[in-house]
């Protein structure tokens, strides 16, 4: 497997407490994978680790940005990820309330913007064509995501299932390599969380990416990773495809067995 | 080398105005995020209700007082008035507001008390007494004495009782400090009160050096904020240690190269700080959660 | 007609209703004094903006800015004859970079330590600007001309049709790239340091654009002050002029151009309408005390900005529409 991303021997500790415990996972092209574990295990202290808005103690992120350039994302600084072509979500949504979905969705196209402060003030014709293109982008893929009669809405007046969708959405303005998604099925019901798994498959055979998935809710995981890594206490209890996980004794040990029900699907 | 330590002497007052102010704005930064700005401004209006019961006949000593307790009551009702009702605003509208503040103080002193500066007596008249070979005025002791007294007993406070540790525990982390059951309201009045109080104390301390005007603060209140840039904003202490390198710096600075450029020397020392040690020399980093 | 079309025109229009006013009116000598600062005041007031209501920095140093460009602009006139636009020019390129020096030391930490370097700037430039007398022209203040400009000497109602020609087109530009990637980045580091990282957007790098920008603009700005008032001493520049700045920014409306205009109107009026009024009129420091507790009400109950109020007061009391969260009018 042509690996798109390869966390080896992360370890981060605040204080006294190792938060992350020498842990390594592989991603590979095109996949969607899964990190789980129970509340507390450091999942989002990982992701946090992989786009540097914490610096891990030790450890290597590699990560697959072409055919033939692999680099190590702890060299880069925290606003440097996205261009490497890495997207993220957060957990709470950061959008900007006050500014539009479409809005929204350029500031994720950031990273590929050219054009200068100057160019812009003097609305120069290749900073015209430029913010053309990152519009039309930005439509296509609110299209793809039924989205599109909302872009001129504000923000702060759309309801969450909405934002958490926007959030997605902006991702993909970066054309990234790999997107990591926090917790996506937080808040949403039975029928949101169907939606969103069948969106997150779509986006991945549609937009060529891998995604890796930090979540809870095992019946998203379930349904849509197709490997998975399991931790807890910030150190790997098992990595492997969704069967393999469901019947590992210490994942089931770790929390598995809380979620009778969940376990069944 | 008489004239030498003449000048930490000399220092030492001035770290003590610098550093009652510095101790003030710490503490209300500290526990409720807010940099005061209207600090100097507000000392400077208290200068001038201190100097005009004076010129109405009451004796210098209760005037004082009387000033202080009002200092105490205008930091007690900004924060209960004011700062209060302002939760939800971010730390920097806060901030701007200190600023509005100021803009009130500045307007309320010409309209009360004129545009003419007042005076204000010593706290000690006397001739300057000579002591090891360094000739100090009586008065410049009382002020190093006090401010010691004070800091001494604020840090006592902060450190042995339960007020303290009330405003220790707010200070280090406010949404904990509610979930134990600190009660961060008062606390917040508590350091407002504390902390104006400590602005007039400095206020008054540099009236009988400067007279009392609209402008006697400006210097103070910058070199109060050099100081706790100095010392750094994570520590009580760090702004007083900050405060006393400062005022020794300034004097020794004014009278060895110039006393026109102390405050632009200083100014240019604390921008080199930013650049080598920008949290302070006892800051730390914090890492905020994601 | 586009969006941007419209508030293109917005502005020209305002800016043609500014130049006609005086002349329709034949206003006399001191309203045209007044109407003139409150165009410089707003130039100056719009890079505030940028940097206080876009970036969420404080800076309380931009009277000294506006000096330096003051200064500058007088002296390559006057004592090197250099041609105007080349001194306009060059107030606004070297307060740009002080702005940016300045901004590499202050910008690495917190907001509050910008504003303490800015207010220590604040302290120390009038010292500075009194000592490099033969620059400054020292305490006693220095002197230049109304500009001459292609051989033609302005007279004053030239000058303040050439402020108000230099407003409009700042307003243009600053919509330009407010809208656009830039202006975006800014609102997001605004509003979430995190998100805006997660884009892409490096947090100093932008912070020092925008005080670099807002150092520039008042640079400009002191440059139109000292040719038309044609005399500055260096007492003009210290923290009052800075929180003059604040203040007009915060009343007419972070975060928005127009509302530049709006506030340094505002704080120009105020003054001259309490004159008027016959008791309240002899009472020193009032406009100050109302200006100060107007900053600490607008933050507290009306952030939104005078700029808005006729927006807000249509909708509430003759749109039938429920009202929805509003994109805050630029």
């Amino acid at each position: 497997m042509n690996a798109v991303l390869k966390v080896e021997n992360l370890s981060i500790s605040f204080g006294g407490l190792k938060a992350v415990d020498d842990l390594s996972f592989e991603i590979g092209e095109n996949m969607i994978y899964g990190l789980i574990g129970p509340n507390g295990a450091g999942k989002t202290t990982v992701f946090n680790c992989i786009t540097k808005f914490y610096t891990p103690n030790t450890g290597h992120v590699m990560f697959r940005r072409s055919a033939n350039d692999v680099v190590d994302l702890l060299d880069y600084n925290v606003h440097q990820i996205i261009g490497l072509g890495l997207a993220r979500t957060f957990q709470n949504v950061e959008l900007i309330k006050d500014l539009s979905i479409i809005d929204n969705l350029l500031i994720g196209a950031h990273s590929q913007y050219k054009t200068s402060v100057l160019q812009q003030a003097f609305l120069s014709p290749s900073a015209r064509k430029e913010e053309k293109e990152y519009r039309e982008k930005a439509m296509d893929i609110l299209r793809q995501l039924g989205l599109e009669d909302k872009a001129d809405a504000i923000a702060g007046s759309q309801p969450y299932g909405v934002l958490k969708n926007v959030e997605l959405a902006r991702t993909l303005m970066s054309s990234p390599k790999l997107i990591i998604i926090d917790e996506p099925a937080a808040g949403l019901n039975e029928t949101e969380t169907e939606a969103l798994a069948k969106m997150i498959k779509h986006i991945r055979d549609f937009y060529h990416c891998s995604i890796l998935m930090v979540e809870h809710d095992m019946g998203l995981v379930m349904s849509t990773c197709e490997r998975i890594c399991a931790i807890n206490f910030g150190k790997k209890l098992a990595e492997g495809t969704p069967q393999e996980i469901k019947n590992n004794k210490d994942v089931q040990e770790a929390y598995l067995g809380k979620d009778d029900d969940d376990a069944e699907n | 080398m008489d004239l030498f330590f003449q000048n930490i002497v000399g220092g030492l007052q001035s770290a003590s105005m610098y550093g009652l102010a510095a101790l003030g704005l710490v503490l209300i930064y500290k526990t409720t995020g807010v940099i005061n700005f209207a600090q100097g401004e507000l000392g400077m209006f208290h200068a001038f209700i201190a100097a005009w019961l004076y010129a109405s006949g009451i004796h210098f000593v209760i005037a004082i007082f009387l000033t202080l307790i009002i200092a105490g009551l205008v930091g007690f009702l900004i924060e209960w008035g004011v700062m209060q009702h302002a939760v939800k605003i971010d730390h920097l509208g806060k901030m701007i507001m200190t600023m509005g503040f100021v803009m009130i103080a500045q307007g309320l002193a010409p309209m009360f008390f004129g545009n003419n500066p007042l005076y204000f007596p010593k706290m000690i008249q006397g001739d300057p007494i000579t002591i090891g070979g360094v000739s100090i005025l009586p008065n410049t002791i009382l002020i190093i004495v006090i401010t010691l007294s004070i800091m001494g007993g604020l840090f006592y406070v902060l450190q042995r009782s339960k007020w303290g540790l009330a405003i220790r525990v707010t200070a280090e982390n406010i949404q904990t400090a509610k979930l134990m059951g600190v009660p961060t309201r008062m606390v917040s009045m508590a350091v407002w009160t504390v902390g104006t109080i400590l602005g007039a104390l400095a206020a008054i301390m540099v009236a009988p050096l400067t007279t009392v005007s609209v402008t006697m603060m400006a210097d103070i209140h910058l070199k109060s904020f050099i100081s706790a840039v100095l010392g750094g904003f994570a520590t009580f202490y760090g702004p007083v240690i900050g405060a006393f390198i400062i005022g020794i710096l300034n004097n020794i600075i004014g009278f060895y190269i110039s006393s026109k450029w102390a405050t632009a020397i200083l100014y240019i020392f604390i921008l080199g700080v930013l650049i080598f040690k920008p949290t302070g020399i006892f800051g730390k980093k914090f890492i905020k959660k994601v | 007609m586009s969006i941007r079309n419209m508030k293109q025109a917005q502005y020209m229009l305002f800016g043609v209703i500014a130049i006609l006013f005086p002349i329709v009116t034949s206003a006399k000598g001191s309203t045209i004094t007044l109407l003139a600062s409150i165009g410089i005041l707003s130039i100056a007031t719009l890079g505030f903006n940028v940097l206080l209501g876009y970036s969420g920095q404080i800076s309380l140093g931009h009277g000294a800015f506006m000096g330096i460009g003051a200064y500058v602009s007088a002296y390559f006139v006057s004592q090197l004859e250099l041609p105007f636009f080349l001194a306009l020019a060059l107030a606004a390129i070297i307060p740009f970079f002080v702005g940016f020096i300045l901004g590499l030391i202050a910008l690495r930490l917190e907001g509050h330590y910008l504003a303490i370097a800015t207010l220590g700037l604040a302290v120390v430039i009038e010292e500075i600007f009194a000592e490099f007398s033969g620059f400054t022209g020292g305490w006693s203040g220095t002197k230049t001309t109304y500009p001459t400009i292609f051989g033609y000497t302005f007279d004053k109602l030239a000058v303040y049709i050439l402020i108000i020609t230099i407003l409009v087109i700042l307003m243009i530009v600053t919509y330009n790239f407010m809208k656009s990637s830039t202006g975006r980045a800014l609102v997001a580091m605004k509003k979430s340091e995190h998100a805006a990282q997660a884009m892409g957007v490096s947090l100093f790098k932008y912070k020092l654009l925008a005080f670099s920008i807002s150092t520039m603009y008042a640079g400009i700005a002191g440059s139109l002050y000292i040719h038309f008032f044609r005399f500055a001493e260096p007492k003009l520049w210290g923290i009052g002029l800075s929180l003059d700045l604040l203040a007009a920014a915060v009343i007419g409306g972070l975060g928005t151009i127009g509302g530049a205009v709006v506030g340094v109107g505002f704080l120009k009026i105020l003054p001259t309408f309490l004159q008027t009024v016959p008791i309240l009129g002899d009472i020193d420091g009032l406009s100050f005390v109302l200006t100060g507790i107007s900053i600490v009400i607008f933050v507290m109950f009306y952030p939104k900005g005078l700029i808005n109020l006729p927006v807000d007061i249509y909708k509430k009391f003759f749109s039938k529409k429920p009202t929805e969260a509003e994109e805050v009018d630029l």
